[in-house]
């Protein structure tokens, strides 16, 4: 989405607006209607009569977005859309994004390196690796089909040694307090308990195996059979 | 509807105008220190000689004079900026919209017509006071018949320039052919430097097989009441012919460009 604006670089992003709103034959009332809520949900009303040239990169995002959305497509191609974004306004994006799945069900077919987009928005997901497509289903089944671990973080109350931890799973990081291990999914629950049992821990997490590490682990699969 | 987004690209294509307007203002500088140049080299000679050719004094700088006109309404154009556009990958985003591509370009150009008019008008005024120049008028038939080149004019140059810049679709940087066939030959064929019937007899006949003479020869000619009715006839006929020829190609090369189109990193 980065690359190729529809926005009028020299003029503010209204008038961009407003020539869509021409071109897709978009009633006055749906107009206002649309653009009120896109504008709220953006937090844009003070830059959509500023110049494009003007506006910062995450600005400017948030203004193609309205006008990639004013004449309400069924179905919306993003490539990379937090791209370049500082955290706030790839969260705001984001939020951007669910909602108007939700609200007008919009479909949104999305591209991106960016995982964190990915485990946010994606309800099915579609890998392709050379032209090939490796995977096509929904994202929890990705994980529970190319995971065979759980990843559980332990905090304790005073310094445990890694022996008696190890024997429980393969200890992937630890600091002074606390240790992560890397534990087969069909035992997970019976580590957690018995180190909950005998030793004083003050925290834990249990966690899927970062899609990351999945989508690593599906294209090794792919390589090596 | 489908007239009113035209007007709404004509209306943001006029805005983009004021935000350079200084820019604006240092072209139009630019084109009316050429005229002066060109006006003042035409009228030494003319005086020297009484005669140039065919062309009286008086001939010679009403050529120069109607034909600053002409330039302004022919030669303004926003069709070249079709190139930078296919090689950059924006034209994407005009064929995902439902707009015609070529009336998109049609709209700007009005607004480059009408702005670049504007300005003539007033250096137009800044010329009779400055230079007094003494202009011959046509007769009313005459005039008629020069409406009617201008607008033959203003059609076969916006088709011509389209086709140049189509070249961008097997050429990825087309600014040489643009240079070449855009100004170069244009300016020189057109008869906007010297009047056609100046040059070599050969090249003279030659030239009158190709579109440069109606862009801006025949209006003049027919001003200057060299060309009688009846002469304009036949060529508003061939002017005719070269129009739909030149349209025709444009659309052929764009139907087979377009195949061939590549936007990278869409």
């Amino acid at each position: 989405m980065g690359q190729k604006n529809q926005l009028w670089w020299d003029i503010p992003p209204q008038e961009t607006f407003l020539l869509n709103k021409a071109i897709y034959g978009i009633s006055d009332s749906d107009y206002h209607s649309r653009l009120d809520y896109f504008v709220s949900a953006l937090d844009i009303s003070n830059i959509i009569k500023v110049q494009t040239k003007k506006l910062s990169l995450g600005q400017r995002m948030k203004c193609e977005f309205v006008a990639a959305l004013l004449h309400r497509p069924k179905v919306v191609f993003l490539d990379e859309p937090t791209i370049g974004l500082d955290v706030v306004a790839s969260l705001k994006i984001r939020e951007f994004i669910k909602s108007i799945n939700h609200q007008f069900n919009t479909t949104i077919i999305l591209t991106s390196h960016n995982m964190t987009d990915v485990s946010e928005l994606c309800n099915r997901v579609i890998l392709i690796d050379q032209g090939h497509i490796r995977f096509d289903g929904l994202l929890a089944d990705l994980t529970s089909q190319y995971t065979e671990f759980k990843i559980l973080r332990f905090a304790f109350e005073k310094k445990i040694s890694s022996k008696a931890i190890s024997h429980y799973g393969e200890i992937s990081s630890s600091s002074d307090l606390g240790y992560t291990l890397k534990v087969p999914k069909d035992k997970y629950l019976t580590v957690a308990s018995s180190i909950l049992s005998l030793y004083p821990v003050t925290d834990l997490n249990i966690e899927d195996t970062p899609i990351e590490d999945v989508i690593r682990q599906v294209y090794n699969q792919e390589k090596s059979s | 509807m489908s007239f009113f987004k035209y007007f709404v690209i004509a209306k943001n294509t006029l805005q983009e105008y004021f935000v350079y307007r200084v820019n604006f203002v240092f072209w139009r500088l630019q084109v009316f220190v050429s005229f002066v140049i060109f006006y003042s080299l035409w009228s030494a000679v003319g005086h020297s000689r009484g005669y140039v050719g065919i062309y009286s004094l008086s001939q010679l700088i009403t050529y120069f004079v109607i034909g600053y006109v002409i330039r302004a309404l022919v030669f303004t154009t926003r069709t070249a900026d079709i190139g930078g556009d296919i090689q950059q990958g924006n034209l994407s985003n005009l064929l995902l919209k439902p707009i015609g591509t070529i009336k998109y370009y049609l709209s700007r150009d009005l607004i480059d017509k009408l702005f670049n008019l504007f300005f003539m008008i007033i250096e137009f005024a800044l010329l009779m006071i400055l230079f007094k120049p003494q202009i011959s008028t046509p007769s009313l038939l005459n005039f008629f018949i020069f409406i009617v080149f201008i607008a033959l004019s203003i059609a076969i140059f916006f088709f011509y320039s389209l086709t140049i810049s189509f070249i961008t679709f097997w050429a990825d940087n087309a600014w040489s052919s643009r240079f070449l066939f855009g100004y170069v030959f244009v300016n020189l064929f057109s008869g906007q430097f010297i009047p056609l019937d100046l040059l070599p007899n050969s090249i003279s006949q030659i030239l009158k097989y190709t579109p440069y003479p109606y862009m801006f020869f025949y209006p003049v000619k027919i001003w200057l009441g060299q060309i009688t009715p009846n002469q304009a006839v036949y060529y508003l006929i061939s002017g005719l012919a070269n129009l739909l020829f030149i349209c025709l190609l444009s659309q052929f090369m764009w139907q087979r460009g377009i195949r061939r189109y590549q936007s990278y990193g869409n």
